[in-house]
């Protein structure tokens, strides 16, 4: 069953790359945003089911995102996307009980694998 | 600075490794060089080439203070361009500034390829801003990069990467702009 994902990166770039990939994977966009506090308007009002979310951002950086988001919706499930690959990041998204760490450079197939692995979680 | 410059090689080669698999391009490294340079002698040497490059800035956090510089020709950017967007949609393809922003998000994880084997090895976090991305002559966007730069507390190191695949050539520039306390700090409470 495809999710319904709002999706939190910088670059326009790589939100229409992921956005692609998770829609050949039978998933829902319901929005792109840039920025962290676009995607803590944006969380109330769509209720996704996930929100990817990178970690250099323009205003907050996503680690500080996750926690907000973590404090309004105990439930929210966050997928961390992001090119750093430092492994106290990955330690300090995990601790902020994020679902799962997917670095970039990904093809839709990891991405597919991750989303499983999130899948599993969530039930 | 010999074991600095080390880790930044070994950061290099995880970079190349993250281009290839964005852009589905075996690149080869033709050369990889790491040294620490003086910023007058550097801007010198960029004044040289008058041709238009494609630079991605970046400064990290405050516990790892750094800025990182990373320029490609026009010509190398727009072959990582072409290469990292060929599969997807016209959505993609057709956007305004597509060089631009390509080559900010793909400089965006070759300098945290770079990054990670630094923070890793000090068992330290360091978030990069989102990238700034300017175009135009080596030496003018340096100048503008380098309004931070402090020679009295600074040091400058230049890693140059030329890299080929079967149908492309690529040659990048990385500049990294070091607060040198910061470092033995780091060094010194690693024991390195």
């Amino acid at each position: 069953m495809g999710y319904r994902i709002l999706i939190v990166d910088d670059s326009p770039v790589l939100r229409i790359m992921l956005s692609e990939m998770l829609q050949e994977l039978g998933h829902e966009i319901v929005a792109e945003v840039e920025s962290g506090n676009g995607a803590l308007e944006a969380y109330p009002v769509h209720k996704p089911d996930l929100v990817t979310l990178d970690v250099s951002l323009p205003d907050i950086d996503g680690m500080e995102v996750l926690a907000r988001l973590k404090r309004k919706d105990p439930q929210a499930n966050v997928l961390i996307v992001t090119g750093n690959d430092q492994k106290t990041l990955e330690a300090k998204a995990l601790s902020l009980r994020a679902l799962g760490v997917l670095h970039k450079p990904f093809d839709a197939e990891e991405l597919g694998v991750m989303l499983d692995r999130v899948a599993v979680k969530k039930t | 600075m010999e074991t600095f410059t080390a880790l930044i090689e070994e950061g290099v080669a995880n970079s190349a490794e993250a281009l290839a698999k964005m852009s589905r391009t075996e690149w080869g490294v033709v050369s990889s060089s790491t040294k620490e340079i003086p910023a007058v002698r550097l801007l010198s040497w960029f004044e040289r080439s008058k041709m238009e490059h494609v630079a991605a800035s970046f400064n990290s956090n405050s516990d790892f203070p750094m800025d990182i510089i990373l320029m490609f020709s026009e010509k190398g950017a727009q072959a990582v361009t072409d290469a990292v967007t060929k599969p997807f949609s016209e959505r993609l393809t057709r956007m305004n500034d597509l060089m631009r922003l390509t080559i900010g998000e793909v400089s965006n994880i070759v300098a945290h390829g770079i990054i990670g084997t630094l923070a890793d090895k000090f068992d330290q976090t360091v978030i990069l801003t989102v990238p700034e991305v300017k175009v135009g002559p080596k030496a003018e966007i340096l100048a503008k990069s380098l309004e931070r730069y402090d020679g009295r507390k600074d040091v400058i190191l230049l890693s140059h990467v030329d890299m080929f695949s079967e149908n492309l050539a690529a040659e990048c520039s990385m500049v990294l702009v070091i607060d040198e306390e910061s470092l033995v700090e780091m060094f010194s409470a690693k024991g390195v």
